[in-house]
């Protein structure tokens, strides 16, 4: 089936998470993306140029940079904060790994927010089916004295669009480049306000 | 696609929803009501509850709550999109605004004709000098089903619903 891309960042903050300014780490490795059960009644050779059509956006488009990017935009905004994106050899080079960033410490940066994309893949069932855009990114928050993990986390995008993978390559792919900005805008809104800005009720609404 | 007991969930919180106010997380609704009311205008006034409840001071065990300072309101207004379910997906952002001062908001450029939108609100404060926030709100389903604001799954499927006339 298709193929697929993948994507590693890496941010840097301030807020809840103590102090200096916000970091991003640029995007290192592979990330794999796909189409998941994307049977039809399609000549196979037009399904498979379809593929590699989605492919190659999924791949051309820098989806690590794309995310690490609008984080930092959100952060700025929402937080006021400063946000710096790291050079991509600060981050991890590849998908399992992990780096230390105790030598950023030296440098006055007390902690690391690590984004990266997991998976990305437009997922459906059955004979020419609707597919849905489906993406999924982890953050790894790290202080850099002492290399300590204070936060990770996972998020899934999944996305209401649904169309045929024939109409998600059509026009250049222009509604699967839609949906990646917006699952994009979505995760790093998300993610913004998890790491930065949430404080939970003290009351349920069910409790008064 | 969705499992048929979900489905069956679904109608039967629908129903007691028609018999009560149904259980929302977050801010209340006062207009529209939270589950997908006609409203009377192209420009609403959507209006909920202020930030701090009674209900948080309560249960402020902590006292950050009393420690909240110049609160204001997010508003969002989405398209809403089907996808063949009975789950609403949130769309295109269509409208959006922040620092809302009051618990009440006039729709400032006309929304369309007929349609279904989904919103919701959240308090924005200060709090220690920093800004901060709450969740989203939105309709709480029963054993929440993973559309809970927190949920490891975005965008939520359970913001409240309105229909333009």
């Amino acid at each position: 089936m298709g193929a697929a891309y993948t994507i590693t960042g890496a941010v840097a903050l301030g807020g809840g998470y103590g102090g200096v300014a916000g970091i991003l780490l640029s995007p290192v490795g592979a990330v794999v993306g796909s189409v998941v059960g994307a049977f039809t009644a399609d000549p196979a050779a037009i399904v498979v140029q379809r593929e590699e059509t989605a492919r190659q956006i999924l791949t051309n488009r820098a989806l690590q940079e794309a995310l690490r990017d609008r984080l930092a935009a959100a952060g700025r905004v929402q937080t006021g904060g400063k946000f710096v994106v790291l050079a991509d050899d600060r981050g991890p080079a590849a998908r399992d790994t992990q780096v230390g960033y105790a030598a950023l410490a030296q440098e006055g940066i007390g902690t690391v927010l690590e984004v990266r994309v997991d998976n990305v893949h437009l997922e459906g069932g059955g004979i020419d089916p609707p597919l849905a855009l489906r993406m999924t990114a982890r953050t790894r928050i790290v202080r850099t004295a002492g290399d300590l993990e204070l936060y990770a986390s996972s998020l899934t995008y999944s996305g209401g669009e649904q169309h045929t993978l024939e109409e998600w390559v059509a026009r250049d792919g222009e509604l699967l480049r839609r949906e990646l900005e917006r699952a994009d805008a979505i995760l790093a809104e998300k993610i913004v306000d998890e790491v930065f800005l949430l404080v939970l009720f003290p009351a349920r609404s069910g409790d008064k | 696609m969705t499992p048929r007991w979900l489905v069956c969930a679904l109608l039967c919180f629908c129903t007691a929803c028609a018999q009560s106010p149904p259980p929302v997380s977050g801010l209340r609704p006062a207009y529209p009501e939270p589950w997908g009311p006609k409203v009377d205008s192209l420009l609403p006034t959507l209006r909920w509850e202020p930030f701090p409840r009674p209900a948080d001071l309560k249960a402020d065990t902590d006292g950050w709550v009393a420690r909240v300072r110049s609160v204001t309101y997010d508003l969002r207004i989405w398209r809403t999109v089907k996808a063949g379910h009975p789950f609403m997906y949130p769309g295109d952002l269509i409208y959006s605004r922040d620092g809302v001062p009051e618990p009440l908001h006039t729709v400032e450029t006309p929304l369309a004709q007929d349609t279904s939108y989904l919103w919701s609100i959240r308090p924005r404060f200060e709090l220690d000098g920093e800004v901060r926030v709450t969740e989203w709100s939105m309709l709480k389903f029963p054993n929440e089903w993973g559309f809970a604001p927190r949920a490891p799954r975005v965008p939520p499927l359970a913001y409240y619903r309105f229909r333009t006339p």
